[in-house]
């Protein structure tokens, strides 16, 4: 065996079991790194969490995401926190602020309260503790909870409502709110307040 | 944004509001009282019109079992159409005031909010009808 085949035995690491774990890491990581990679880097944040397997749970801080159809804004979400359980498709939220875009004479409205939940397959979103809702045109809504149905594009609330507009304001218990019609309707213990009559 | 009570503010109660935003119109449904100062309205329905130019409230329509109360005077009828600028109601539906015993009764009566006058009208052949007590004469 001349001297070179000698220097080339060196050269071939001895093969053990400490060299063979090494391989494998380096194998695993390089799948797991080409995975994200592959998967993370086109991925809106609506498709990143439907990426995430079923049993896997996020929770960020200060998110802000906007649904759009086509390239008209429909709404807008922003939150301190949120928290994706996986497993219920929902997603909880904390100091909550959603924005309703282009509703006819009400223009936009803007929705805010203490905690809320979006569920993530529906659209629909849920608010409760100190819920205001205002529109651009001076419209205010006061309550303790409010639902929002994105298919029905509708508000309802079963708790004591205060809405304050131009020259008049009401309170009344039970609220539904049909966007479309802008129609508003107080289901009961209805009183208002009239000024400047 | 708390709202200054005055004369003018008119305080509302019903079962049921719908407010039509795009229509400019405020709807109370079920057992509706309407208070101003010493005026009270009772009816089953009171729509409020807004008009376009400033949102302002303009023109007020109660209907079914309407009873308008002021003072001594009560008016009802089966409609009451309020117009602010002349602060005047107009009743129709069998239209009749009353001030304790006496009463007149037409097809149309103007009741003016701030007189103690009405205006009892009647239509076609139909006559106004009207029953006065002669008060008691104080004794010399």
């Amino acid at each position: 065996m001349g001297l070179g085949g000698i220097l080339a035995l060196t050269m071939i690491p001895k093969v053990t079991i400490r060299n063979v774990l090494l391989i494998c890491i380096l194998i695993l990581l390089g799948a797991v790194s080409f995975t994200v990679w592959r998967n993370f880097k086109t991925s809106t944040p609506e498709q990143l969490v439907e990426m995430l397997p079923d049993n896997v749970d996020v929770a960020l801080d200060n998110i802000d995401y906007t649904e759009t159809r086509g390239d008209q804004r429909f709404w807008r979400l922003q939150a301190d926190s949120v928290s994706h359980e996986a497993q219920q498709k929902e997603v909880s939220l904390q100091n909550v602020r959603m924005t309703v875009y282009d509703q006819g004479e009400l223009g936009d409205i803007e929705l805010t309260g203490q905690s809320g939940k979006w569920f993530s397959e529906t659209g629909n979103i849920e608010l409760t503790g100190d819920v205001v809702a205002k529109s651009d045109q001076g419209l205010a809504l006061y309550c303790q909870e409010l639902f929002y149905d994105n298919k029905a594009e509708m508000i309802t609330s079963e708790s004591l409502v205060r809405i304050v507009a131009k020259d008049m304001e009401t309170t009344g218990r039970g609220l539904k709110v049909f966007l479309p019609e802008q129609r508003i309707v107080i289901l009961s213990q209805v009183k208002t307040e009239l000024s400047n009559w | 944004d708390q709202i200054t009570t005055g004369s003018e503010t008119i305080q509302i109660s019903s079962r049921r509001l719908e407010a039509d935003h795009a229509a400019g119109k405020v709807k109370f449904v079920g057992e509706v009282v309407a208070v101003q100062g010493d005026t009270t309205i009772r009816a089953d329905e009171l729509i409020l019109y807004q008009s376009d130019k400033d949102q302002r409230i303009e023109r007020i329509e109660a209907f079914r079992q309407v009873r308008i109360e002021q003072g001594e005077r009560v008016a009802t009828g089966k409609k009451a159409v309020l117009d602010r600028a002349r602060g005047q109601v107009v009743l129709t539906g069998s239209p009749k005031v009353s001030q304790g015993a006496d009463f007149v009764e037409g097809d149309e009566i103007v009741f003016f909010l701030d007189s103690e006058r009405s205006i009892v009208r009647s239509k076609g052949s139909e006559r106004v009808k009207a029953v006065f007590h002669p008060r008691e004469r104080s004794s010399e």
